[in-house]
């Protein structure tokens, strides 16, 4: 990977310095502390966590159909080694022709229409370390085509090299009781990292209706765990398998109401018992928007979804048959302040999260965000080689925590 | 009331043929012949609004408001605004935001549709995902200014019911005033007052009435310049809201016409390209 990485850095730098006239550039910085509630339950956790993050963006148009965008990313956290971490999120070259598109380069893309999770979603590794919302990502090297059908899109992905999930390290929290050894993958497919994977996604819209099925095939991005054991001491890897996964997404929106699903079926992936077990999963539910509410200015949205996972128990995350139920309050006012609550109920136990987001900004520089999240009425987490998908969740339970982010942006 | 409403009444009813003919050659200008109601009256106003903008094909502008409320606390949001005229429906109009920084990049897509709610999609820069949002925000307040989305999407002939109130003069510009009535349940108001300037049909002043029937905002245009010889647009508008004495004034500069946009460039696609 750093090879890859040094290359995009050097070819990055070379094409922003070859003409640094008509470059934009642009930044942000975060300083961001989590200070957890309770003691740690694993040796070496540290009871409070500290880090700076920086991201920058440096995007040029050569002519109206051809720009490039480059994005590095990097964190520096003074507790966790394994969270100090760069990234390039992008360094893509984006050709826009009248009736095609053509990328290349390390990219982000989205899929899907559902909140409390997202399924659908496959083209990016999610950089777990830094969020447990699976909305960051990690830059995925790509070439890709997108055609424009009529009130429609397909779009084609071609990726030669694969992205290791991020985990954190012994200093970390909100990890499992043993540190998974990311230093040490497994692959399913001989060619590890360098296989090639490839996608695509048909999206089609109707009046109110917008519908897109998509197909994945290749190394999956959700690892399984392998679990070794020698004489002292075990250890958990990381196992990537070849997977195929048919998606599908369906939008329905009427008025206030926005109607969501999101299915995929997937083969090739192992569950918590490491049997490859053939799995479909669902995401649907529905967002509700009501605007200047009550005669003030305020907007209140309110999500109810439900995530059900044909593994149950032996699902690869502790999300597996859930109903969620959010409110997103927008109070309009100066400091542009959000607030949002999120309540996840697992189905069968008395198992949940409590997510609590405040956001606002002050001036035209800073923003500032608080989250709390808490874990409560989860399983213990042992016996460890007999987990379920419940007790997954309940390696966490220690870990509710309040993270207060200041971001300057430039 | 204004004394040039109260006129129009008596006039007819005390006419002779004679004065009746000098009053149809006095209101001989194109929209107000005397056969017509109010609500013609009214409507025909702005149907020629609509028609003395036509052909303008696309716009661009950078708007900047500065929000302002009770204690002089202010705080600002800077936008690009793209327009692509309609053809057979209505506007599609893509707003960009620049600041406040941390939401720099998003981006909000509107297509107006001359009957029905409008669709609109967000785009986040930070997923890299497009979201579609329900029809229903037209209410709502833009950004927390004192615009609502609504004050600011597209305006459509069969968006309001019509009424011509009389004439006004409005600082040196002599007006017609129209009272319009939304015809969408989920606007926000029961009634708006408009005044139009009889020259060259730029509006000029708006009173908005809550369902309470109660004035909340007026706003306030001016600072309009021609462009491409034809096309009005305005440089400054000011809403101040009557019940809170909160206001947004918003300044909008750097004008672009016909720079030769499609649809294309304002579908789900171009929205994630977007800079």
């Amino acid at each position: 990977m750093w090879a890859i990485v040094q290359r995009v850095l050097v070819l990055s730098v070379t094409l922003v310095c070859a003409s640094a006239q008509g470059w934009e550039f642009e930044g942000e910085v975060f300083g961001q502390v989590r200070l957890f509630s309770e003691a740690p339950d694993y040796p070496g956790q540290a009871s409070q966590n500290q880090s700076i993050a920086v991201e920058l963006s440096a995007y040029h148009e050569f002519s109206k159909a051809l720009s490039f965008e480059f994005v590095p990313f990097f964190r520096q956290d003074f507790q966790d080694d394994e969270r100090s971490h760069g990234d390039i999120r992008q360094a893509y070259a984006l050709w826009a022709g009248s009736n095609v598109e053509v990328g290349v380069g390390i990219n982000k893309v989205f899929w899907g229409v559902t909140e409390a999770q997202h399924l659908v979603d496959i083209i990016n590794q999610t950089d777990a370390i830094e969020a447990l919302d699976q909305e960051e990502k990690l830059g995925q090297p790509m070439l890709s085509l997108s055609l424009p059908l009529a009130n429609g899109l397909v779009d084609i992905y071609l990726m030669p090299y694969f992205r290791e999930r991020t985990f954190a390290g012994k200093a970390g929290r909100l990890r499992p009781a043993i540190v998974i050894d990311t230093d040490n993958p497994v692959y399913e497919h001989r060619d590890r990292e360098h296989h090639l994977d490839w996608a695509i996604r048909l999206k089609q819209s109707f009046e109110q209706t917008e519908l897109a099925l998509s197909y994945f095939e290749g190394t999956g991005r959700d690892p399984s765990i392998v679990r070794s054991t020698t004489q002292s001491t075990t250890v958990l890897a990381p196992y990537y398998p070849q997977i195929r996964q048919f998606g599908f997404e369906a939008q329905y929106i009427r008025n206030a109401w926005l109607w969501k699903l999101e299915t995929i079926y997937r083969e090739g992936q192992p569950n918590l018992q490491f049997s490859v077990d053939n799995y479909y999963a669902v995401t649907g539910g529905f967002e509700y928007n009501m605007y200047a509410i009550f005669n003030t200015t305020h907007d209140l949205g309110i999500i109810l979804e439900g995530i059900y996972d044909e593994r149950k128990d032996l699902a690869l995350s502790a999300q597996e048959e859930d109903i969620v139920v959010g409110t997103r309050w927008t109070l309009n006012n100066l400091n542009s302040t959000e607030i949002l609550a999120l309540w996840i109920q697992d189905a069968d136990t008395s198992a949940h999260n409590l997510v609590l987001e405040f956001s606002m900004h002050y001036g035209k520089s800073v923003a500032i965000t608080l989250e709390a999240l808490m874990f409560s009425g989860y399983p213990g987490a042992e016996p460890f080689n007999d987990l379920n998908a419940d007790r997954l969740g309940g390696q966490l339970r220690q870990d509710d925590y309040l993270q207060i982010e200041v971001g300057y942006f430039f | 009331m204004t004394r040039a409403h109260l006129r129009f009444p008596s006039r007819h009813k005390n006419s002779t043929m004679f004065s009746r003919l000098i009053v149809c050659f006095l209101l001989a200008l194109p929209l107000l012949a005397s056969g017509e109601t109010a609500e013609q009256q009214g409507r025909a106003i702005f149907e020629e609004i609509d028609r003395r903008d036509l052909g303008f094909a696309d716009f661009s502008s950078r708007q900047e408001m500065v929000l302002r409320n009770q204690s002089g606390q202010e705080s600002r949001r800077v936008m690009d605004n793209t327009v692509l005229e309609g053809d057979t429906d209505g506007d599609k109009v893509l707003i960009v935001f620049r600041e406040p920084k941390h939401i720099r990049g998003t981006a909000l897509l509107t297509h107006a549709h001359r009957v029905g709610n409008d669709d609109q999609w967000l785009y986040l820069p930070a997923l890299g995902r497009v979201k579609r949002i329900s029809g229903a925000s037209r209410a709502g307040s833009f950004v927390g200014s004192e615009f609502a989305y609504e004050d600011l999407s597209p305006q459509e002939v069969d968006d309001y019911t019509y009424q011509y109130l009389g004439d006004d003069a409005l600082g040196d510009n002599d007006c017609y005033k129209v009272v319009r009535t939304p015809t969408d349940p989920d606007s926000g108001y029961t009634r708006q007052i408009v005044w139009v300037d009889k020259s060259e049909y730029r509006i000029h002043k708006i009173e908005f009435y809550d369902r309470k029937q109660a004035l909340i905002k007026v706003l306030t245009v001016s600072g309009y310049k021609k462009y491409l010889d034809k096309y009005w647009r305005p440089g400054h508008l000011s809403m101040i809201n009557q019940l809170d004495g909160k206001m947004t004034e918003m300044i909008a500069s750097e004008y672009v016409f016909r720079q030769g946009l499609s649809d294309e460039d304002f579908n789900e696609n171009s929205l994630r390209r977007v800079r």
